[in-house]
């Protein structure tokens, strides 16, 4: 599974897309999250699996206009 | 684990020579504080990996630690002190004592180190 | 007495810290043959950092050592493979990569347990930092388990099979409670053998406890005291291979050491 990284340096920041894992688990995740993106001292580090992610499209809006 | 443990960033850890520190210490503390850390542009001294500083007969020791047990600059480091401590009259030798108690954290950064880090797009 | 009597250790201490600190530097040697070989870039990633940390813990382990009176050039050089105190788990590497998980994850976390059960204050603060490493080598670990356990769970069973047994002679015997351990007696550790024994195989009962795993019963009779020796936590001679040792030694890159 794919996972989206995503990391502030300083509480209250916006979250930066750091990159992205492969893993087999949420558990897995997490470590190599840490193991692959700690140059910084990130004051929060987050994972996503990729199909957690929502693609927006204005095709599925009910009523709407398609562009 | 009672005495495996100890308080990281433990109040009141203080950096630099201690009030009663003579001439030379002081100069050994100044002289380290232009050892680089080969890692980020501050001294071994703002990145608070120096303890203690003590000269006795011109034998100075000094005790450090380092923020990475395994950091492949270990022995560079190392080499650094004894290199610039060497430079100074009067020392005719220098021991470096490893200790990990306090465990190193960034909260014992100087504030002046936090401020050059700032300045250098690192955050730490 | 001078200075350095008086923070002397007892000597079966030293011992109990060379088996430590000779395991971390074969973990650091099987950690490295594997870096390039797991399964996704990921592990090959944190594999290193491990590798890293196991001989930045050695170096310190060593140094500490070397101030009960052992000698340097022993400690780094000049020892044969049948000096080394590893744990036997580490002698070979491992054929596959489940097994190598079930070979890291079993070793390095006795490894941790020995070390965390060190009640002495030439240790203070350093098993903290080591135990901040170590976090991220036990959760890696264990997190693997869990998805071989769901994949490869005869892979797994038989590694355990295999290696439970070495593990736990490594330890120790059974024999060694809180009441008879050598090390606890002389208060060196705060931990004896048994408990941490049991520490280690409730460990993975729970881990496994949902998954087609079994693990291995806690054999009272593994190893047995008579035979055991205190020196290798060991009881049989066996030892790491001399190619893997001239490795350690850093024999073929000697012509490139500047003095």
């Amino acid at each position: 599974m794919k996972y989206h990284v995503f990391t502030r340096v300083n509480a209250g920041d916006d979250l930066i897309h750091a990159g992205t894992v492969q893993a087999d688990s949420d558990r897995l995740a997490r470590i190599y999250a840490y193991r692959t993106y700690d140059e910084e001292d990130w004051e929060f580090i987050g994972v996503v699996r990729e199909e957690n992610l929502l693609e927006v499209k204005t095709e599925a809006i009910a009523g709407g206009y398609p562009q | 684990m009672s005495v495996n443990s100890v308080d990281a960033g433990t109040p009141g850890f203080h950096i630099g020579p201690d009030e009663d520190a003579d001439e030379l210490e002081r100069e050994v503390w100044e002289t380290l504080d232009t050892v680089p850390d080969p890692h980020i542009p501050v001294s071994l001294v703002e990145m608070a990996m120096i303890y203690d500083v003590d000269v006795d007969a011109g034998e100075a020791t000094v005790t450090m630690t380092f923020p990475c047990m395994g950091c492949p600059a270990y022995d560079m480091i190392k080499d650094d002190v004894r290199a610039a401590l060497r430079t100074i009259r009067g020392i005719t030798g220098v021991e470096i004592e490893i200790t990990w108690d306090p465990v190193w954290s960034k909260d014992m950064l100087t504030e002046t180190a936090h401020e050059e880090l700032k300045d250098a797009g690192i955050s730490l | 007495m001078n200075a350095e009597a008086e923070t002397g250790w007892p000597e079966a201490a030293v011992d109990y810290v060379q088996a430590i600190a000779d395991t971390k530097l074969l973990l650091g040697q099987r950690y490295g043959e594997w870096m390039l070989k797991g399964p996704h870039l990921e592990d090959n990633i944190s594999g290193a950092s491990n590798a890293q940390d196991e001989i930045g813990q050695v170096r310190q382990l060593f140094r500490l050592l070397k101030q009960q009176g052992v000698d340097e050039e022993w400690l780094e050089s000049e020892r044969a493979p049948e000096e080394y105190a590893n744990a036997p788990t580490l002698d070979e590497e491992a054929e596959n990569w489940p097994t190598f998980v079930v070979q890291a994850a079993l070793t390095d976390r006795t490894a941790w347990l020995l070390l965390d059960a060190i009640d002495h204050d030439d240790f203070t603060g350093m098993v903290q930092k080591m135990g901040e490493d170590e976090y991220f080598h036990l959760e890696h670990q264990d997190g693997r388990l869990e998805t071989l356990a769901e994949s490869q769970p005869d892979a797994v069973e038989a590694a355990l099979e295999r290696y439970f047994p070495q593990i736990l002679t490594f330890i120790g015997p059974a024999t060694y409670d809180q009441a008879s351990d050598p090390l606890v007696n002389a208060g060196f550790t705060d931990r004896s053998v048994a408990d941490i024994r049991g520490a280690l195989h409730e460990h993975y009962v729970e881990l496994f406890a949902s998954t087609d795993v079994s693990v291995p019963p806690l054999d009272g009779d593994v190893p047995d005291p008579d035979q055991w020796d205190a020196k290798r936590r060991r009881t049989d001679d066996g030892h790491v291979e001399a190619s893997v040792v001239d490795q350690l030694q850093g024999v073929s890159n000697k012509e490139y050491v500047i003095e």
